[in-house]
């Protein structure tokens, strides 16, 4: 009987440290959420600012038109956080139809502000001559360069800091539980 | 064919009203009734239809201009910038849009054309062997220097193209080397020509005359240059250039007659040198594309419709 009792309260004994695992793990994991909205922004600015270099230098040296820069970029950038495809689209389907491109769901990381900005942006290429568009993404260049400065210095100071919270946390509650 | 070059809604409404077969040109400027000519009947377009009353046919705005330009050169007009430079933009299909507006201007070299008010959309029409009565009065090894005369929209570009294909239909396998400075006789997009020229054909596209001619005969070893719209000296020395190099020329330019063309200072010279053995001279008095004459080097009639 009392080896039926011994091998019983094991049992709850590990339900339990399963348990408190669970809380540390649940709380890590949504730390290490909110960290990936820091390293998603700061990968969204990265391939704007990567795309906008690739497409200053194929304007100024093969001036093909977008769709075929888009079409490129994309063969070689297999993963598009940016939704360059949707922009792709709009200029293969909507562009006769449509006045301008916007998102088809919001890129939920950016505030609604940057999304309009970038938005904009993609509105805004290919409507100008070849000096003036060789300028404007010049000037493109470095507001994105500046949101990309902005957005990797809040991914190093922020997206560990999260982690490392949401992991406090989970401790903090599994101490308080014992 | 107009969907490549107008916003869908009024694609869809020119394709209801329009056979895009008749449709020769649209003009569109700012603020005026846009002008269709329709085999060669100037008609407007209401949204119910054709009418011949310009206070109905819709009027383009700033706004449909820009778009138009947009559509046409696939958002990306920076790489247009050359055609723009000279005062039109290719599209897809061969379709020609004319442009003009305000020139831009820096250390007396054009830059761009800005404020783009005026639209002269050309749609092209391949007529199968409109040139097949006259070709072989034009085929002799090696193939007759020939110009093509007529004043502007008789055909001569699509005489051209069709005598091109002519050599390839009636297997005369002559290298043919098309200069086709402003995308007129191939209509070339994104390299790829947008007629079928045959399988004899090479095509150097946007190019300036002199430069081509010289390049082409360079790499390409052409036995026929065909080119459109010869017109300055420069364009006279490349002529001279290629037939000192053994090569014919098939080429095209403005003039209503032969005798008008004879009072071209510039063509004094190639005229009187008898450089060309064969003059093909365009009107309308039967349809646009009527031969007019078919000329030998001495001005002898060998042919007319």
């Amino acid at each position: 009987m009392g080896f039926m009792m011994r091998i019983i309260n094991y049992y709850i004994e590990i339900k339990v440290v399963v348990g408190y695992a669970i809380i540390v793990v649940v709380a890590t994991y949504i730390g290490y959420s909110f960290s990936r909205n820091y390293v998603n922004k700061y990968r969204i600015y990265n391939q704007l600012y990567d795309f906008l270099n690739y497409y200053k230098l194929e304007v100024g040296y093969s001036q093909k038109r977008i769709g075929q820069i888009l079409e490129e970029y994309a063969k070689n950038n297999k993963v598009s956080i940016l939704k360059l495809e949707e922009f792709l689209e709009f200029l293969r389907n909507d562009f006769y139809d449509k006045d301008k491109f916007y998102f088809k769901e919001r890129i939920y990381i950016l505030e609604e502000k940057e999304q309009i900005e970038i938005e904009e942006i993609f509105n805004d290429l290919g409507k100008y001559d070849l000096i003036q568009e060789k300028e404007k993404i010049e000037i493109l260049l470095n507001r994105v360069k500046n949101n990309l400065d902005l957005a990797k210095e809040n991914k190093n100071k922020y997206s560990n800091l999260c982690i490392k919270l949401g992991l406090i946390t989970g401790c903090f509650i599994v101490v308080l539980l014992i | 064919m107009v969907d490549k070059i107008f916003p869908a809604e009024f694609a869809r409404l020119i394709l209801k009203h329009i056979s895009i077969g008749n449709l020769y040109e649209i003009r569109v400027r700012l603020n005026q009734a846009i002008v269709f000519n329709v085999k060669n009947e100037l008609v407007f377009l209401s949204s119910a239809g054709i009418t011949k009353n310009i206070n109905d046919g819709i009027v383009a705005s700033r706004e449909l201009i820009a778009k138009i330009i947009y559509i046409a050169c696939e958002n990306s007009v920076y790489a247009v910038n050359n055609q723009l430079r000279e005062g039109f933009i290719t599209v897809k299909n061969g379709i020609r849009i004319g442009v003009a507006g305000e020139v831009v201007y820096e250390n007396d070299n054009v830059m761009t054309l800005k404020n783009i008010t005026y639209l002269n959309i050309r749609l092209p029409h391949k007529v199968d062997n409109c040139s097949a009565r006259i070709f072989h009065y034009l085929i002799d090894k090696p193939f007759k220097n020939t110009l093509i005369i007529s004043s502007p929209g008789l055909g001569k570009t699509t005489i051209l193209r069709d005598i091109i294909y002519q050599i390839y239909k009636n297997n005369y396998a002559l290298n043919s080397l098309i200069l086709d400075e402003r995308y007129e006789i191939a209509g070339s997009c994104e390299g790829q020509a947008q007629f079928n020229l045959g399988a004899f054909t090479d095509i150097i596209s946007g190019c300036k005359k002199q430069f081509g001619f010289e390049m082409g005969i360079r790499s390409m070893n052409p036995d026929v240059i065909f080119t459109d719209e010869i017109a300055t000296f420069d364009d006279i020395k490349a002529i001279d250039y290629a037939m000192a190099s053994g090569v014919s020329v098939v080429a095209t330019t403005h003039s209503r007659n032969l005798n008008e063309l004879l009072k071209k200072p510039n063509f004094t010279e190639l005229l009187t040198n008898k450089t060309f053995k064969r003059f093909i001279v365009l009107s309308k008095n039967k349809g646009i594309g009527t031969i007019d004459g078919l000329y030998d080097e001495n001005y002898k009639l060998l042919y007319r419709d």
